[in-house]
């Protein structure tokens, strides 16, 4: 019984943090300037984080305020956060990046 | 130092509201938030807006202490998240600072700790020091804990003495549950402390000026037409609108005596038509004065017809507002009439502020700003009214019929004046019969309060 219920925790918790991958990396999709981080966050994620919140609160008291239903978007909103901090730390991927440039780099003008 | 404030701040978070129902919990939180506030935004204190709000903030808490309704948490919340939101632009409109506030309260950690990644990133030895910090704690808590918790175990079983006063403590009070509450109230309190901003929303909020500029589109002819448009469509819905008025002022004349049956549906069925019709009336008048046909030099008949159609709307208002008023005193106050008399209310600034911004050339922008303005003033006024215990007043007084069931059903506000009206003689047995069981549920409710919860009735009753 116990195996069952980690089984299902785990099954659950693994589709509910691909699916917060999915809308995450989806935001950076439809964006004009992926390879801008700065620019994605500052645009799109309050928008995002606000539904978000929205959203686990309804389901939370549609719910009627049970503990499960607590912990579980609680849950989702912290992964939806360490998702967003995930992709903003981790370089942009382009096929340029692996091109080492030929001329030398000008120093960043201030 | 600031993180021990926020720390103190997120165990008397848990404190007040792990396990309790809302009274003075909610005012004494308010009082926490505007100290932290106040703590990490002292300069913005200096301003009087600023100082207003927060005022509004606190009052809105007290409410809750004296009334204990939905409608002081509402107000509550919206007070919360418009001072925050002010606090983070002060130049902004009330909705952005709705948004920004928010946005701080769920996301303000976060957006600072994203914020300065790409700072981060630049110097490394910050990371390794950060890591060298986690460390050294997790060092200096866990292992004596360990050690410490080791040696109580092996000393509890050689002394009785130390076995019992190792048991007497008592930490039942905390629990899992209070310390994820705390946790909450930690991560709340940090959030807030130094509010942030939704920056395009208040980038464009900023930008974006009340006063209305002619467009490139400029062109007489086409506005000749649109004026022509205009005249005639205001002058014809004049007419209907007189009309109307006149046909609604001789059914008022002739119903002296009331008839409740046909009074309840004309103000059921009429109402809601007549508040649609003033919705749609503001809409035409904001369609037509949308753009240059504001600065077309031939546009007075236009504008003197529809300054007569807003006023003429004043007066259905006014007419709607005498039916209710009508209604309420033969029939009793009921949360629905209220409303009407708020949404009344509410038609009643629109149409002013229509009138103004066609009048001073303003933009919609201006409109939707000083009527979001006037909502939040009416939701705070609203909430520091006891309404339970005030239409029970006015039915029980005023009224010519009452409704006792409504009452009853009211929440536990008015229990205390249903309960001092047992002795008037106006109540059957049923009815004395129901108040005392409802009287008795609300003072063991009341007694059996922590101070948490207390609410201005545990006062009342205390002196009875």
């Amino acid at each position: 019984m116990a195996a069952l219920i980690i089984f299902t925790a785990l099954l659950v918790g693994s589709i509910s943090v691909l699916v917060v991958r999915l809308s995450v990396s989806l935001i950076f999709w439809i964006s004009k300037t992926p390879e801008n981080k700065a620019l994605v966050f500052k645009r799109y994620f309050p928008y995002y984080i606000i539904g978000l919140f929205t959203l686990c609160i309804t389901l939370i008291v549609i719910a009627q305020n049970s503990l499960l239903a607590t912990y579980y978007f609680c849950f989702i909103f912290i992964t939806a956060l360490l998702v967003w901090r995930y992709e903003l730390r981790k370089p942009f991927k382009t096929i340029e990046n692996n091109i080492t440039p030929k001329t030398p780099q000008h120093p960043e003008t201030p | 130092m600031k993180k021990l404030i926020l720390f103190i701040a997120a165990l008397l978070f848990s404190t007040f509201f792990y396990n309790q129902s809302l009274g003075l919990n909610l005012f004494l939180f308010s009082i926490l938030t505007v100290i932290i506030l106040l703590i990490n935004n002292k300069s913005h204190f200096k301003n009087r807006k600023t100082l207003a709000y927060a005022a509004v903030y606190l009052a809105t808490g007290l409410t809750m202490f004296f009334n204990s309704s939905s409608l002081s948490i509402i107000a509550n919340l919206v007070a919360f998240f418009t001072l925050i939101g002010h606090l983070s632009e002060t130049k902004s409109s009330i909705y952005v600072n709705w948004l920004n506030g928010l946005y701080t309260t769920i996301a303000g950690f976060f957006h600072r700790n994203f914020a300065n990644i790409s700072v981060k990133k630049e110097t490394n030895n910050t990371s390794i020091k950060t890591k060298i910090h986690y460390r050294y704690w997790a060092k200096i808590i866990i292992i004596p804990t360990v050690i410490l918790v080791t040696f109580i175990a092996l000393y509890k079983n050689g002394n009785p003495v130390f076995s019992n006063l190792i048991e007497q403590i008592d930490f039942e009070f905390i629990n899992v549950q209070w310390l994820l509450l705390a946790g909450v109230g930690y991560y709340l309190f940090n959030n807030i402390y130094a509010p942030i901003e939704v920056e395009p929303a208040t980038e464009y909020d900023l930008k974006t000026s009340n006063t209305l500029s002619k467009t490139a589109s400029f062109s007489i002819p086409k506005l000749q037409q649109e004026n022509q448009l205009g005249v005639i469509l205001i002058a014809l819905l004049n007419a209907l609108i007189i009309l109307y008025l006149i046909t609604d002022l001789a059914f008022l004349a002739s119903n002296n005596e009331i008839k409740a049956s046909l009074y309840s549906a004309q103000v059921h069925n009429g109402i809601n038509a007549l508040i649609a019709s003033i919705v749609i009336a503001i809409l035409i008048l904001l369609y037509v004065f949308r753009g240059n046909l504001n600065f077309y030099d031939q546009n007075s008949t236009l504008k003197r017809l529809a300054f007569t159609w807003i006023l003429l709307n004043l007066l259905l208002v006014g007419s709607i507002v005498f039916k209710n008023s009508e209604y309420i005193y033969y029939f009793g106050l009921t949360y629905k009439r209220i409303g009407v008399m708020v949404y009344l209310l509410l038609a009643g600034i629109g149409l002013i502020t229509t009138l103004l911004k066609i009048s001073t050339v303003k933009n919609n922008w201006f409109l939707f700003r000083v009527n979001t303005q006037a909502a939040f003033v009416i939701l705070i006024v609203a909430s520091t009214i006891n309404w339970d215990y005030q239409i029970t007043k006015f039915n029980l007084n005023h009224a010519q019929s009452m409704d006792f069931g409504y009452l009853y059903n009211l929440s536990d506000n008015n229990t205390l004046l249903l309960n001092a009206q047992i002795d008037s003689g106006t109540l059957d047995e049923q009815a004395i019969r129901l108040i005392k069981t409802k009287y008795n549920k609300y003072v063991y409710q009341l007694k059996t309060h922590n101070w948490q919860e207390f609410q201005y009735d545990n006062f009342k009753i205390k002196k009875k």
